[in-house]
């Protein structure tokens, strides 16, 4: 959350893990939108990186438009 | 000192294989004098939670022993002589039930054990740490076969991804990082769920008192070219948990049985069709649902969830089916079954771009 509170532009690399729950997604990304963030700031604050899994971007930012429309 | 002749030299090895032979029946004797009067618990030949005789058995041997250890408060005697088959599903069961027995009993009470006939058997039942668990010694060397060195045990409280590494970190690059993450994903999301629902409330068994054991279990076994990977919570089950937890779900699931009741397998099928999104799209799922898809879709495996009295099953051509018992497991085990071929390096980069 700091990056966002502090407008810094934050690289997160996912490759090099085992794997991320869809749970751990959720929570982490779509949760963002429930502490107030809206998706264009969070995309604007975030690059995400997975090269070994490019999917997993698109998954999380259906869990941030997700939120956005349950929000 | 006069040097022996060899008559008194066989004499002196006669006495000592005389003494030696004592000593050891005299130690037998008194451990069977300690157990001798104690309450004797047998444990089946096979442990199988999949068929209604054995389970029952199973069962009830599992609330016999609870009963007199945590309510009675008695030392009893766990008698494994017979045992010579152990499916991953109920030996994951067995000893999780032991180990929760044993955070709940009252320190004093003691559990014996008489230790199985089965030199395999034996092997196995250390490999994953019951008798450590029990404070039983078990001198049996340990093997490197197949069928004995890929079972692997670990257990837990919380969503702790690092404990998946007892059973994963095995097969780094031996299988293919495709399996090895989706196995790792759908472990974590059941640590997830153990921790986050399965503990919502005392179980029914009503011996947690001033404790509630909230852990998670899990165990492997790789055989015959199939990695069986098992996880179990003592919670209070799906049948349970999912009416609180998601009550537009449990409406439907009424209104569809047109007021009938639902069995536990229909509940359990109902629990991994669930997405908490809205989206509908696939692999969108969360928990169960994802468990579900990622592992028996995408790596061609079997998933069985069996929970209180429910089991539900589906493959990987879609095919499911459901099964009621009438003993409840008290809790939820998922069992998945996915077929794995080991790889030597040369094709290992082929295999992992197949699966991924």
């Amino acid at each position: 959350m700091e990056p966002l509170l502090n407008n810094q532009r934050t690289v997160i690399i996912f490759d090099g893990a085992r794997g991320y729950g869809s749970s751990f997604l959720e929570e982490a990304f779509g949760g963002l939108v429930r502490l107030g963030f809206n998706k264009a700031k969070i995309l604007e604050t975030f690059e995400f990186v997975s090269d070994n899994d490019p999917a997993l971007v698109s998954e999380l930012i259906d869990y941030i438009d997700d939120a956005e429309s349950e929000g | 000192m006069k040097k022996l002749s060899l008559k008194q030299k066989t004499h002196q090895l006669r006495r000592s294989k005389k003494i030696n032979k004592r000593k050891f029946r005299n130690k037998n004797n008194k451990k069977e004098k300690e157990t001798q009067y104690l309450p004797e618990f047998i444990v089946p030949q096979t442990l199988n939670i999949s068929k209604n005789n054995s389970r029952k058995n199973l069962l009830r041997l599992i609330k016999d022993i609870g009963e007199h250890v945590v309510i009675l408060k008695n030392d009893i005697c766990i008698n494994l002589k017979n045992v010579e088959q152990l499916r991953p599903s109920a030996t994951l069961l067995f000893i999780s039930e032991l180990s929760r027995l044993i955070k709940l009993k009252d320190k004093k009470v003691k559990i014996h054990c008489v230790l199985p006939k089965s030199r395999k058997v034996k092997q196995v039942l250390k490999k994953i740490g019951l008798f450590k668990l029990l404070g039983e010694k078990c001198n049996v060397a340990n093997s490197l076969a197949d069928n004995i060195q890929y079972w692997q045990f670990a257990t837990g409280s919380e969503t702790e991804g690092e404990k998946t590494e007892a059973i994963l970190g095995k097969y780094d690059g031996q299988i293919t990082e495709a399996l090895n993450s989706k196995l790792y994903v759908g472990l974590t999301e059941a640590m997830l769920n153990a921790h986050q629902h399965a503990y919502m409330e005392p179980r029914s068994d009503n011996l947690d008192k001033a404790i509630t054991v909230k852990s998670w279990w899990m165990l492997s076994q790789e055989k015959d070219g199939f990695l069986y990977v098992v996880f179990c919570d003592l919670g209070i089950g799906i049948p349970e948990t999912l009416p609180m937890k998601h009550p537009s779900a449990w409406q439907r699931l009424l209104l569809s049985l047109l007021g009938g009741s639902p069995n536990d397998s229909i509940i359990i099928k109902e629990a991994t069709a669930l997405k908490k999104t809205s989206t509908n799209k696939k692999g969108r799922g969360h928990g169960l649902n994802q468990m579900v898809n990622s592992i028996t879709n995408e790596l061609n495996g079997i998933i069985r969830i069996y929970s209180n009295k429910g089991m539900f099953r589906t493959d990987f051509n879609g095919k499911s089916s459901m099964e009621d018992f009438v003993e409840s497991i008290n809790g939820t085990l998922i069992e998945w079954t996915i077929p794995i071929t080991r790889q030597s390096e040369d094709n290992y980069e082929s295999i992992n771009h197949k699966h991924s």
